[in-house]
């Protein structure tokens, strides 16, 4: 379970949302198992966005003779 | 004036302070065709250069080799500078090289084809070496020129396709001699300062081949292959390949391309997670309709209904069953009967009470047993005579035998 002990990274969150869509596509997945896997993925959306909307850019040009 | 002899290495060596101590030749700068191009095992290197008319030996030493920006072929144009050298034990002369350059296409591409073809030799260009790109960098380095069009542009496209990672510009020279030594060495100071950088864009803007000559450069070449960071590399246009393009883990064909390949659009991958989250919820949505349909179409009452069914099914099988083992029963009980009414009428047929009635007697001997013949007795012997309604205890008084059962006895005989 996604229950943010460590961050993940996006491409972690984001293959997890994938994962658990596909799962629950399937035929033959079980009421439990499928809402498992729907409140995995939603945890896993949750996860994307805040690092999607985490905009704290910084650009900046290094001085060499500063340094 | 004629002065006295002079012995050979006087001779020598008075040529060589002349030599040496003319200004011109002191620093000079020589066009030519390289030819007898020999590396030697000491890391110097020999070689003639020439025109139509006439050549000249020269030597570069293997502290300048290793700063040369170019690989020597022979054949190829050079400009050599350096200085005028007699050797004084061959009473030769020799150009020491300090420098080569080496101007127009065709030049260029003959040492651009042959440091390819010594760096692919080593596998600098491998596939098994090649990083993969990071999808989704938090901060990537740009090392060009701070002020050229190609750091403009780079910035323009990661603002506008991304809010999030962090743009470093390491500037550095991206022309001219020193401009190899300086890529190359940003290249390693990035790798060394900043570590936690994702992903490090190298590169310039469009020029002619003597302008992105730098990236053709060994020294190039090799610190981007030992980057830890995977390195996009940038230069020029479409159509522009050099010797860091091979080697990086990427090529972009341009500046603006290995900005979109650095980093992915955000407003892009909102969209895929709102519609991959979509998509999550419809399926469930989908999910949960289904099972209230199963449950809906497993009612209680439709399910005592269709037990009622069932029973009564089960009843009626059970009662077709009896009556077939029922009339089977029967069946078998005529049939015994009848058999038992044939074997009884068959059984009176030979019961000697019917014969007795009609008068005969059953004569058994002294042992009870029924002979059936006059021979078993003898006279005095005693005997019972079983008739209809008792017997009669006898004793024998004579035995007559028939003829012919005498002679059938003594035939058997």
């Amino acid at each position: 379970m996604p229950k943010q002990e460590k961050k993940l990274s996006f491409e972690e969150a984001l293959a997890g949302l994938e994962r658990s869509a596909e799962i629950l596509k399937k035929d033959g997945t079980t009421l439990e198992e499928a809402m498992q896997c729907f409140e995995k993925g939603v945890e896993y959306y949750r996860c994307c966005n805040e690092i999607l909307n985490d905009a704290k850019q910084k650009i900046e040009f290094y001085d060499k003779k500063e340094a | 004036m004629a002065i006295k002899p002079v012995k050979v290495s006087q001779l020598n060596g008075y040529i060589k302070r002349i030599l040496q101590s003319d200004p011109l030749l002191g620093n000079v700068s020589v066009i030519g065709e390289i030819s007898n191009l020999k590396y030697h095992s000491t890391g110097h290197v020999y070689f003639t250069m020439k025109d139509e008319n006439s050549k000249i030996n020269c030597f570069l030493s293997a502290e300048y080799l290793r700063d040369l920006r170019y690989e020597l072929v022979d054949g190829m144009e050079i400009i050599a500078t350096g200085y005028i050298y007699l050797y004084e034990r061959g009473g030769t002369y020799s150009l020491n090289v300090r420098e080569i350059a080496v101007e127009g296409l065709g030049n260029l591409t003959a040492a651009f084809e042959k440091l390819k073809q010594k760096l692919a030799g080593e596998g600098l260009f491998d596939e098994k070496y090649k990083k993969p790109i990071p999808y989704f960098p938090r901060k990537v380095a740009v090392i060009t020129s701070e002020t050229g069009a190609a750091v403009r542009d780079i910035i323009k496209i990661i603002k506008s396709r991304n809010n999030i990672v962090d743009v470093l510009v390491y500037p550095c020279l991206v022309q001219g001699p020193g401009a190899a030594a300086d890529i190359a060495k940003s290249i390693q100071d990035v790798n060394r300062l900043f570590p936690e950088t994702d992903t490090i864009i190298v590169g310039r803007g469009g020029g002619s081949m003597e302008e992105l000559w730098a990236f053709n450069e060994e020294i190039v070449a090799r610190s981007i292959f030992a980057s830890k960071i995977p390195v996009i590399s940038a230069v020029g246009h479409e159509t522009d390949f050099t010797i860091a393009d091979f080697v990086a883990d990427k090529r972009a064909e341009t500046p603006t391309a290995a900005a979109q390949m650095a980093v992915p659009d955000i407003g892009a991958l909102k969209a895929y997670v709102e519609s991959e989250k979509d998509s999550l919820i419809h399926v469930m949505e989908r999910l949960i309709k289904y099972m209230e349909l199963r449950v809906a179409s497993h009612n209680i009452s439709a399910l005592s209904v269709s037990l009622n069914h069932r029973l009564l099914y089960s009843a009626m099988n059970a009662e077709t069953l009896i009556k077939d083992i029922r009339g089977a029963l029967e069946n078998r009980l005529k049939d015994w009967t009848v058999r038992l009414e044939m074997t009884k009428s068959g059984l009176d047929a030979l019961n000697p009470r019917n014969i007795m009635d009609r008068g005969y007697a059953a004569i058994l001997n002294g042992e009870g047993k029924m002979t059936g013949t006059a021979g078993g007795f003898l006279p005095g012997d005693d005997l019972t005579a079983v008739m209809r309604d008792g017997s009669i205890e006898c004793r024998v008084f004579d035995v007559r035998r028939d003829q012919d059962a005498k002679t059938r006895e003594k035939t058997e005989l």
